[in-house]
């Protein structure tokens, strides 16, 4: 169990040195001197001020030395410093992590509440196919539109809800929703086609990408097929929050990482792109380690099939 | 035991074959106006026009027209071939690519196998939508990048399903009695191993055609895309967010053709599945 | 840089040349029935724009329009500017020229000090002077408002006089001191924190303004509370002493539709760059003040030094073969004005208003004019060539380009298209447009830069001007240009700016393209706000009556 355990902790750690390594590899890659995009258009340094900020970086020293002082920052939690904001990244991310954890658990919600409805109120033969219609529309609309058409129908037309920002607890019902419609179509889905059709879905078909023989697959199919959903809807919504969140952020106009995150890119603000990237995987490996403990608590023969399922999408 | 299973699902929903053919002639006429777009418009869907401009559907523009005045219609109807062609696009780039570490690492030892796999799995723990946009941020926005950012994104789950089907092929009699053989190694993979890979391939493709188109969209949308005057979904639909109280049309048009053409590609998919010209063995 | 970086709406009913028009909403809105005749004493205004100055806080160095806005309530000048361009006393209670026009003598107030406690003296602007001086500031454009090379050195004459010197007249010293680029920070801050104006907040941005800023949340929200102590308003404000509401909370709410929403909506009170879908959508009951930027209007910029644009045929061509009447009426719905000078008509005293009408659309001339030029093949899709070599201008813009200025970029290719010259639109983000603008690699670019003073021409039409993108070189220009800024005779100033935006006219090395105009719009129960000369807000009368 201890050799288990540490395996597990291990296999985290390489998630996050690789995606620490990534992040590295991310700034070494674009194309241009990291002091010019920097300065960006206002800067009109010397080109000794210039050599002063590359030495103050270290930019001035081998690739392979930056990386090494850089991987020891990132351990001590120093993400370097944001170029456009002019404030450390653990800052700029920290400040604006309350309003998408907010967003994370209002969708979380909606998700189990909207599948409860679909499951209960409309689970009967006859709406099933009106109910399925729905969730494949929620699940192939983009996510953009979905938030201009909630926006258009409740903000501007019903004015149901406040279209903006991030006041109270009515400014997140729209946002939340709008990433909470296609988690739920595919979560009703996923419950609607019943267990057997786990088989079939692509998530089967990952878990056989694994390298989990057919063999073992079938032998694990009565253990396997109660983790899935669950699983997959951990794995779905994480996913959606952070890749949802940037569009969902950008359309309402609330703040929180996704803005960040898409403001970073647009300005080639690196060391926050760099910061995101390293938190997105942290945020990967702890929800799959809570997955994995939940069901090892829950039933402790799935220890084996949660892990062979982990990142599952 | 698979088998049943899926015939089970199948005969379950008898409704599913008119969905399908709905969804194949969709994506026909999508496909066409891909090709051939003059077959289906005659206006410019560059065209601007300063007395035209934000005009509600009428005869003369189904769809409306847009903020200078060019016809929604026709800009929708040149954007398929942009959206189809970088979802196609950077699906095709995502399989090729996908097939080949895939089959790779099904059939190299296991150490190098295992780095492989760690490393897609590293890409794997970040969500599909901001792999890509972390590829625009080192790449720069623009519609070439935007393919790639996409195809990249999508590459590790082709490739592990390739490397799967490989294992599974590897073991398979008929394999094994051409290594026997001695045939050699590469015209295995090529004639044999490959070919089998392409059909579950083949369900994921299609259905990720869906989530590319709608991936790209989203980076257009971002504005990191093509840029105006590229008559784009993504960007109509962009041009349009401001427009909603006064001028919906240019919003609505491009958004209902991306969730028809993601709709059409995720139910044809799944009759492709349900047919068993995917399942996994 | 300080482009101007979204459209702006004209609202030519409101005439409001004089720029601190008060926005009584009681009388706009009848139908709503709030009774903002009685304003209530306290209370929070919301007010949401588009973005903030996410790092480039700093006054001194920031060249961003939005952070000169964000930041007014909380720093003073030494004098105030009025829309007509007049100069009145603010922290300085009088000033005296020394006759040669190379120095500034400021009378201070003494009863002005500090939101952390610092009493505003001579020592004070000295020390602030000097931080827009120095070079770890990296400051352009406080640098150059404050002379650039013609500043001499601050000096204090006494606790409360302090005389600013120049090696040569600089005559839009006046004008410029009135600018927040040139306000003060506590010289406690500018001991202490120097290195962290940049990134700004509470603590940081400390100023003797009416307002202190007291929270602030990158990309989202700045809250501002009053400054109780404060009784130093510029001479003959509308409101005297500490402001009446309590708390101004700014909101960043980059969607123009969605500040739009959220001003109807009732969730913030008003909003700023509104864009003409905008306020088309706004019925009775808001009140909407549109100002026109003074300065440079938004305009497209002819890189003289490339083929293309080398001679006056083609740059003639491209003046006259769209419609650019049509396109700035389409686009902004008639709430803008075509321009005609490189300078705005708000500027004070300088525009030409003569070259009114002067050049019109006629694509018959325009095509003779690029028949002459050689320009008489045709290619495949319908461009001219001249030698095989397609007639072709490349023009560059930085990301991102407003949506309505993104809609005039497509008529103009369209309509020039039409007379089969191609002009290529390249958005780049900021790093390649630098590139790009450095290297001279553009035709065409595009920008409007706002100044309350006309001797913004300096800058970009002057040999060694930091944004003479058109690259012209022309020394009677540069003659006009330095004797322009070294007379303090308004008249002959104006006639100098004259000729300049004459020679422009007729060179045109700039092809100003529409006025753009700052918009502010108000909800129900909101009075007393005022504009400035840039039709920015001041919120110190500002009041609420719910």
């Amino acid at each position: 169990m201890a050799a288990r355990l540490a395996a597990r902790l291990g296999g985290m750690l390489v998630v996050v040195w690789g995606a620490a390594t990534l992040a590295f590899l991310v700034l070494r890659l674009v194309p241009g001197d990291p002091v010019d995009i920097m300065l960006g258009v206002e800067g009109q340094a010397s080109p000794e001020a210039k050599d002063a900020i590359r030495a103050d970086l270290g930019l001035d020293r081998p690739a392979f030395e930056q990386y090494l002082g850089y991987l020891g920052r990132v351990l001590r939690g120093d993400l370097g410093r944001s170029y456009q904001l002019r404030l450390p990244v653990t800052e700029v991310i920290g400040q604006q992590l309350a309003a998408t954890l907010e967003l994370v658990a209002a969708s979380v919600l909606f998700t189990l509440v909207l599948v409860a409805i679909g499951a209960v109120v409309f689970g009967g033969r006859r709406s099933r196919p009106v109910v399925g219609a729905l969730e494949l529309i929620a699940i192939s609309s983009p996510p953009f539109w979905i938030g201009l058409v909630l926006l258009a129908v409740f903000g501007f037309g019903l004015n149901l809800f406040p279209v903006a920002g991030a006041d109270g607890v009515t400014a997140v019902v729209l946002p939340a929703a709008t990433i909470a419609l296609p988690v739920a179509g595919l979560l009703g889905q996923v419950l609607a086609a019943g267990m057997a059709d786990a088989r079939a879905q692509p998530f089967a078909l990952t878990a056989l990408a694994r390298g989990v023989s057919a063999e073992r697959l079938v032998l694990r199919h009565t253990l396997r097929h109660a983790a899935l959903p669950a699983v997959t809807l951990t794995g779905y919504i994480v996913g959606s929050l952070l890749g949802g969140a940037v569009i969902v952020e950008s359309v309402f106009g609330r703040p929180g990482i996704g803005r960040v995150t898409l403001a970073a890119i647009t300005h080639r603000d690196l060391p926050v792109v760099m910061g995101v990237i390293i938190l997105t995987s942290v945020v990967f490996v702890i929800v799959n380690l809570a997955v994995d403990i939940s069901y090892r608590l829950i039933d402790p023969r799935l220890a084996l099939s949660a892990e062979a399922i982990r990142g599952v999408r | 035991m698979a088998v049943d299973l899926r015939r089970r699902v199948v005969s379950r929903r008898p409704g599913k074959r008119t969905g399908r053919i709905i969804a194949a002639a969709t994506l026909g006429v999508l496909s066409a106006m891909a090709l051939f777009p003059a077959l289906f418009t005659g206006l410019d869907p560059l065209g601007a026009d300063v007395s035209a401009i934000l005009q509600p559907p009428s005869w003369a523009h189904i769809f409306g027209t847009d903020q200078v005045g060019r016809d929604v219609y026709s800009r929708v109807v040149y954007g398929a071939g942009y959206s189809l062609g970088t979802g196609v696009g950077a699906t095709a780039i995502a399989l090729v690519v996908g097939v080949v570490f895939g089959t790779l690492a099904g059939l190299v030892p296991r150490a190098l196998d295992g780095v492989l796999m760690r490393g897609v799995e590293i890409v794997m723990a970040f969500p599909e939508f901001l792999v890509a946009l972390f590829i625009i941020a080192v790449l720069g926005p623009g519609p070439a990048n935007v393919i790639i950012a996409v195809s990249v994104a999508a590459v590790p789950a082709y490739i592990r399903v390739a490397r799967a089907e490989t294992l599974v092929v590897r073991r398979a009699g008929y394999v094994e009695a051409a290594r026997g053989l001695g045939v050699h190694p590469l015209t295995i993979a090529l004639r044999h191993i490959v070919p089998n890979t392409l059909g579950p391939l083949s369900v994921i493709a299609t259905i990720g055609i869906g989530t590319a188109i709608v991936a790209a969209a989203g980076l257009s949308f971002l504005g990191l895309g093509p840029q105006d005057p590229t008559p784009e979904w993504g960007l109509i639909l962009a041009g349009g967010r401001n427009l909603l109280a006064v001028a919906w049309w240019v919003a609505v048009f491009p958004g209902v053709f991306i969730t028809a053409t993601v709709i059409s590609a995720t139910v044809l998919g799944r009759s492709l599945r349900a047919h068993g010209t995917g399942g996994p063995r | 840089m300080r482009l101007i970086p979204s459209p702006r709406r004209v609202l030519a009913t409101l005439a409001l040349v004089a720029g601190t028009a008060l926005l009584v909403s009681g009388c706009a809105s009848p139908q709503s029935g709030a009774g903002a005749s009685t304003p209530q004493a306290g209370g929070t205004i919301t007010f949401a724009v588009d973005v903030d100055p996410v790092g480039h806080l700093d006054v001194h160095s920031s060249q961003l329009d939005i952070n000169a806005i964000l930041q007014r309530p909380v720093f003073d000048s030494l004098v105030s500017q009025n829309a007509d361009g007049s100069i009145v006393p603010w922290l300085a209670k009088s000033w005296s020229i020394s006759a040669d026009g190379l120095s500034y003598t400021f009378d201070l107030r003494t009863d002005v000090k500090f939101t952390d406690g610092a009493p505003f003296n001579a020592a004070a602007v000295k020390a602030n002077f000097e931080h827009i001086v120095a070079p770890d500031t990296q400051s352009a454009q406080a640098s150059s408002m404050l002379g650039g090379d013609f500043y001499a050195g601050t000096t204090v004459v006494d606790d409360h006089t302090v005389r600013v010197d120049f090696t040569q007249p600089f005559a839009p010293f006046l004008h410029n001191a009135a600018a927040v680029q040139l306000g003060f920070y506590s010289p406690l801050v500018l001991a202490a924190s120097a290195d962290k104006l940049k990134a700004g907040g509470p603590g940081i941005s400390v100023g003797t303004g009416p307002f202190i800023l007291s929270s602030y949340t990158p990309g989202s929200e700045l809250v501002y509370t009053k400054n109780p102590d404060y009784n130093w308003a510029p001479d003959g404000a509308a409101h005297q002493g500490a402001a009446i509401i309590d708390t101004l909370d700014v909101k960043i709410l980059p969607e123009s539709a969605v500040r739009t929403g959220a001003l109807t909506s009732g969730q913030v009170d008003i909003i700023g760059d509104t864009s003409p879908a905008s306020l088309a959508q706004l019925g009775a009951g808001y009140t909407i003040i549109s100002t026109q930027s003074p300065g440079v209007p938004y305009s497209l910029f002819l890189n003289v030094k490339r083929p293309v644009f080398a001679n006056l045929g083609e740059r003639l061509a491209l003046a006259e073969g769209f419609d650019l009447d049509a396109a700035v009426k389409g686009v902004f719905q008639g709430r803008y004005q075509r321009a005609w000078s490189i300078l705005s008509p708000g500027t004070p005293n300088s525009y030409d208003a003569s070259l009114e009408g002067s050049r019109p659309f006629n694509s018959g001339d325009a095509r003779a004019l690029l028949d002459a030029q050689g320009w008489t093949g045709r290619d495949s899709e319908g461009y001219r060539t001249k030698d095989g070599k397609r007639l072709s201008a490349r023009w560059i813009s930085y990301t991102p380009v407003a949506e309505d200025n993104a809609s005039l970029a497509a008529l103009i290719q369209d309509g020039m298209k039409k007379i089969g010259f191609e002009v290529k639109h390249d958005v780049l983000e900021p790093g390649a447009y630098l590139d790009a603008y450095l290297a001279g690699d553009y035709d065409l670019t595009d920008w409007g830069y706002l100044s309350a003073d006309a001797d913004i021409l300096r800058s970009h039409l002057g040999t060694k001007g930091f944004q003479n993108a058109s690259h012209v070189s022309d020394a009677t220009v540069d003659a006009n240009l330095a004797a322009a800024v070294a007379t303090t005779d308004p008249a002959k100033r104006a006639e100098l700016y004259r000729a300049l935006q004459q020679y422009n006219a007729d060179a045109i090395a700039t092809l100003p393209l529409y006025v753009p105009e700052y918009s502010l719009a108000a909800g129900p129960g909101i009075g007393g706000v005022t504009v400035d000369i840039n039709g920015w807000p001041q919120f110190s009368a500002a009041y609420t009556s719910r």
